[in-house]
């Protein structure tokens, strides 16, 4: 009877204490009052046309290729993993000008566009293969073409973002699992038409690269 | 009372599950949190995963893995797509006898060889009185194309080299049991 009682004891004990062990060490928090915290911990995941808005006085940060700092606004609500060949686009209720910047992230397969500090659209994308590898850093769109065909490869590029001058753009693309380009980035066509509409020429985008070309 | 204790227990879990239990609830809005106040934990979220090289590569046979993307040499035929099948010309179709008549006859080519072989036919067709010539059209038959040959065998194919295969193995252990035993007299 006792020893039920002790086992019993310890199980709460342990239900009780064990979670609070696991907790991580200071997260790295910025200083918050409680009522961010309760507005940001009550968005729902995924609810369509949600964002997530950032106190004014406490933007987040990202840095870019070239030592470039971008501040965020908002950012949309996108939890869990995106599926390839979708995107998800939302520029309600955002300004329809500010400089407008994109974010190609290779390691994760992302494409994000900001403008004005607010993401308004975002993609999973294709990109070169290790044979023929996308360049990263910081580029600038040279020239858009909305109905482009490539001369070297026969294949139409449509809505195309051109970033250097040996050939690499953004364009729409087929974007499903399995597949890469020759170095360029392949976003979804309809997601393609909506960036291109967006992006002028001269806009910087910024391609960060692969964990593998990390280290 | 030995009852009672597990009993105890188990509502505990029950109501723990019902509401949450306050430490493990704290902890996940904290990452949730945390998530949400850092642009690259959701952008790192929303990620479909890092590419893996596996899906890239086919092992076709043919020089080793091949990155599945488009090839440089992708050159147009000029004149068009040859696969394409070529304009139906029109011919008048003789009335010859026993010959079909009218839309949709056989190539007419194919009724003359029947008929008169392969050098008379069109001509003696043509020829006949005027009376006897039918108004009805056939088409021509495409001219003759390059066959093309697939570098990856028929099914077919496949299934008779697998058939010979076995006839060898079959032959071979026929054979074995065939041949005498010389090793022991």
């Amino acid at each position: 009877m006792r020893s039920a009682i002790l086992v019993a004891a310890i199980c709460l004990a342990g239900i009780l204490f064990w979670p609070a062990a696991k907790q991580p060490a200071a997260a790295p928090q910025q200083q918050m009052d409680a009522k961010t915290v309760a507005r940001l911990a009550a968005i729902p995941a995924n609810a369509p046309g949600t964002r997530i808005w950032y106190a004014a006085s406490d933007y987040p940060h990202l840095s870019l290729p070239g030592g470039r700092q971008e501040i965020v606004r908002s950012a949309l609500n996108i939890r869990g993993p995106m599926q390839f060949g979708s995107f998800v686009w939302d520029e309600q209720r955002i300004p329809k000008t500010g400089s407008v910047w994109v974010r190609v992230d290779l390691a994760h397969q992302i494409l994000s566009v900001f403008r004005g500090g607010h993401e308004i659209g975002s993609a999973v994308i294709l990109y070169g293969t290790d044979g023929k590898p996308t360049p990263t850093g910081g580029f600038i769109v040279r020239q858009k073409a909305a109905d482009y065909r490539s001369h070297t490869y026969d294949a139409p590029m449509p809505y195309m973002l051109r970033l250097t001058d040996d050939g690499v753009a953004i364009h729409g693309s087929d974007v499903r699992e399995g597949y890469a380009t020759h170095g360029c980035i392949g976003v979804p066509p309809d997601f393609a038409k909506r960036l291109f509409a967006v992006v002028a020429k001269g806009d910087p985008v910024f391609i960060l690269p692969t964990e593998a070309a990390h280290g | 009372m030995l009852v009672l204790v597990p009993l105890l227990v188990v509502l505990f879990f029950a109501v723990v599950a019902e509401r949450g239990h306050p430490a493990i609830s704290k902890v996940r809005r904290d990452s949730i949190v945390a998530t949400l106040l850092d642009p690259l934990s959701l952008f790192a979220g929303r990620s479909p995963g890092e590419r893996g090289a596996g899906p890239l590569l086919s092992t076709k046979p043919g020089g080793g893995p091949q990155e599945r993307v488009l090839s440089t040499v992708r050159d147009r035929d000029p004149a068009g797509d040859p696969a394409a099948p070529p304009e139906p010309g029109l011919l008048p179709d003789a009335g010859l006898p026993g010959a079909p008549a009218g839309d949709g006859a056989l190539p007419s080519g194919a009724v003359a060889d029947d008929q008169f072989g392969p050098f008379g036919a069109p001509f003696s067709a043509f020829n006949a009185p005027p009376g006897e010539i039918n108004p009805g059209r056939a088409l021509i038959a495409p001219p003759p194309t390059d066959p093309v040959t697939s570098a990856v065998p028929e099914p077919a194919t496949w299934a008779v080299m697998i058939l010979g295969f076995f006839a060898v193995g079959w032959a071979m252990r026929r054979r074995a049991h065939l041949q005498p035993d010389l090793t022991h007299e």
